[in-house]
């Protein structure tokens, strides 16, 4: 982890002001890239690439990115180590990620090492340049205040702090968009090609996300806030066993274990990701979308925690023995991990067999990756699938009045999108029509499921077609086809709810 | 929960007779051939013949599929897929043609051009779509609690309603293109709402108006149609 500098302590410029001005603060653009531990990222990187199979090609790749690392690497080891030889033990292994393909991984990781320390040694010293910069002018201005200079003068000292921190946002924030998008392709590749979803990467990579071992602190002291008195009280209270009460002792449990500093480290973190289940669908609000498998972090907690339930339980008319804490934990885990892989890996294969080429298959979903726009089409399931569709079919229909941004692409993948647009909305309803009937065979109320459903499909037309429209009439294919899919996306969502709440309003 | 993994295991209790399961998936395995034909069909009556019959087929097996759970079910599901079969032919493709008249929203694939007030839309077109979003809008607002889904309701609304509102401004329009009944509709809709989406059309109306009209080029189509009165010719001259 690098050291990233703080803002100056400033006597008569204000850096709120500064901040306020530039639209944004360099020194946590660049404290966010600084978090990013590229030592720990080429650790794992070179246990990857060594227990792999490694052709004469791929050896000179991962030396290739070595030496990059090597080159812009000056600091000290970082603060939150990782396992290697587990995590490559866990994708050999659980993940069933070839010989050949762990030395692809590691090349991968090596590469995505030298870009992190590469961006870390760039903006490092500009913050640096800047906060020098801001010493002198504040000096400047104490003076000329004390010599009661002219309010020009004055004015023009304090205008030049403001666009200096501005051009230095710009440039600390141009070369961290840049590190996103090699982060994201390098994250597409992995999942897409060599079948390895790195999660554990999250905290060390430098992307403003928190470091596995700090989420279990936050997520210990959390419970400990919010509910630990009122489950112990639960549970002093006696009576009979309940499955609020047992649920109140497993989470007593869970607490004790991941603050036994004595404790196995996995013990202590599957203990605090069940706690932070709870916390999530205590809390009660949808948050952050996981922008590949599409859902919420409240539905994505409530999900592992009925499974947690039902698992440790065992189905038995399943065949499914019951299992301890620990394992249905780990066994979750792996499962999102495999589900983030198959998801990219048949979404860039369902691209491809449309005709787009690979490179733009890859490309199109390390784009879309980054949003909301892809995450639903990748399960296969419903809305963001019609969404994406209308967006494409506004995308090419905007085409007409001007091939502006789409002719910078590969001809082909533009007719592939006129095609897979026009399909892939019909297909995307089409199956929302039909996980509809499916539910309801299955004991789904009728008029709540239809009714619904309906609004979500009448919804997501009308904002994709509407919205879809204006957009291409002023920003061509590419804001037709955000705007397209935003209008569908939403009007789904919206649709969805106002028809349920007509539905409810008029059967009491 | 919606279609969740949790909802379907909670649902698996409930055991359908096996003729329906065999009739739900038999439905879904037609709209799969139906979707793999229409992908394959070269010409635009293949495509139309491929559409309708995988999908109203489909449908009406799975419809039929319900009836162990009563008529409504069955009477029910026919009409949603109905709605979502036709609505789309309606809204996306050129598949929805009636005594040789072809019925679809986007003036490109009716007319051969972009000749719309908005670009690909008449402005009547346009504005009843904001009827629309604006009711889901109200009803999300005035029937229940006020939750992020609201929100997002009324944004988009907004949005939609800010949007038109630029456009008529930039070219000079008449305020709403002349589609008074629908701008009475959504005034009304936006009572709940309280005014948002009235007041985001009249402002970027103003912001519009403040801003040079756009020039000939890529929006001679939509200029044309600035007045309200759209030109269109013979049905289905611009069929592809």
């Amino acid at each position: 982890m690098g050291t990233a500098q703080p803002p100056p302590n400033l006597r008569y410029l204000s850096v709120a002001d500064l901040i306020a001005s530039a639209g944004g603060s360099p020194w946590d653009v660049n404290a966010s890239l600084q978090r990013g531990e590229p030592d720990q990222v080429a650790e794992l990187g070179q246990a990857f690439h060594d227990a792999g199979l490694c052709t004469s090609q791929a050896s000179e790749d991962f030396q290739a990115a070595r030496l990059r690392f090597l080159a812009s690497w000056d600091r000290e080891t970082g603060q939150h180590p990782i396992d290697d030889s587990a995590e490559v033990r866990h994708a050999a292994g659980r993940m069933g990620v070839q010989l050949s393909q762990l030395a692809d991984v590691g090349t991968e990781l090596e590469e995505l090492a030298a870009a992190l320390a590469e961006t870390q040694r760039l903006t490092n010293p500009q913050v640096g340049g800047l906060n020098a910069v801001l010493m002198g002018l504040d000096a400047s201005l104490g003076i000329a205040l004390s010599n009661r200079s002219a309010r020009a003068v004055v004015d023009r000292l304090r205008e030049s702090a403001r666009t200096a921190t501005r051009q230095t946002l710009e440039s600390v924030t141009a070369l961290r968009d840049g590190y996103s998008a090699t982060l994201t392709a390098a994250m597409t590749h992995m999942r897409a090609l060599d079948g390895y979803s790195p999660d554990v990467l999250q905290g060390v990579d430098g992307d403003g996300g928190v470091p596995e071992a700090d989420q279990a602190r936050l997520a210990t002291d959390r419970y400990a806030d919010t509910q630990r008195a009122a489950d112990q009280a639960l549970v002093d209270a006696g009576g009979p066993m309940t499955p609020a009460k047992q649920d109140a002792m497993n989470r007593l449990r869970d607490y004790v274990t991941s603050t036994n500093e004595a404790a196995p480290a996995d013990a202590r973190r599957l203990a605090a990701e069940r706690l932070e289940d709870f916390n999530t669908v205590r809390q009660g609000q949808p948050s952050v979308t996981d922008p590949i498998l599409g859902t919420s972090s409240y539905d994505r907690a409530n999900q592992r925690l009925e499974w947690q339930r039902r698992l440790e339980q065992g189905i038995p008319s399943m065949g499914i023995a019951d299992r301890s804490a620990d394992q249905v934990t780990a066994l979750l885990d792996d499962a999102e991990q495999q589900a983030k892989v198959l998801a990219t890996q048949r979404t860039v294969k369902a691209l491809e067999q449309q005709g787009m080429s690979p490179a733009g298959a890859m490309a199109a979903v390390d784009h879309l990756s980054q949003g909301m726009t892809w995450e639903e089409l990748a399960t296969f399931t419903n809305k963001a699938s019609g969404g994406l569709g209308d967006g494409l079919e506004q995308a090419t229909r905007a085409e007409s009045f001007g091939r502006h941004v789409l002719d910078a692409s590969n001809p082909a993948d533009v007719e592939v999108l006129e095609r897979l647009g026009k399909r892939l909305g019909a297909v995307g309803y089409v199956l929302d029509a039909g996980l509809a009937l499916n539910a309801i065979e299955n004991g789904a109320p009728v008029g709540e499921t239809l009714a619904k459903t309906g609004g979500g499909i009448g919804g997501g037309m009308l904002g994709g077609f509407g919205l879809g429209a204006l957009g291409g009439s002023y920003l061509g294919p590419g804001g037709a086809l955000v705007l397209g899919v935003v209008g569908s996306i939403g009007g789904g969502i919206a649709g969805e709810e106002g028809v349920e709440k007509v539905y409810q309003w008029a059967t009491g | 929960m919606g279609h969740g993994v949790i909802s379907a295991a909670q649902w698996a209790a409930v055991h359908p007779p096996v003729w329906s399961k065999a009739l739900l998936y038999s439905g879904f395995a037609v709209w799969v051939i139906g979707g793999i034909a229409l992908v394959r069909a070269k010409d635009l009556s293949a495509q139309r013949r491929a559409y309708w019959i995988g999908f109203l087929g489909g449908g009406a097996l799975a419809a039929v599929a319900l009836a162990f759970r009563g008529w409504v079910a069955t009477a029910g599901a026919a009409a949603l897929v109905a709605f979502t079969v036709v609505g789309y032919a309606y809204f996306f493709t050129s598949y929805l043609k009636v005594g040789g008249r072809v019925f679809t929203l986007s003036e490109r694939r009716r007319t051969g051009t972009a000749s719309g007030a908005y670009g690909d839309l008449t402005a009547p077109k346009m504005w009843w779509i904001i009827v629309g979003i604006a009711a889901i809008g109200a009803a999300n607002t005035a029937l229940g609690p006020w939750t992020w889904k609201s929100t997002l309701a009324v944004v988009l609304t907004a949005v939609m309603t800010a949007a038109g509102g630029f456009d008529d401004g930039r070219r000079r329009a008449t305020v709403v293109r002349g589609q008074y009944v629908q701008a009475a509709l959504v005034i009304l809709a936006s009572v709940p709402m309280w005014g948002i989406p009235v007041a985001a059309y009249l402002l970027a109306f103003v912001a519009g108006r403040m801003r040079p009209p756009p020039s000939s080029g890529r929006h001679d189509a939509t200029a044309r149609g600035a007045t309200g009165v759209p030109h269109p010719p013979p049905d289905g001259a611009g069929e592809r």
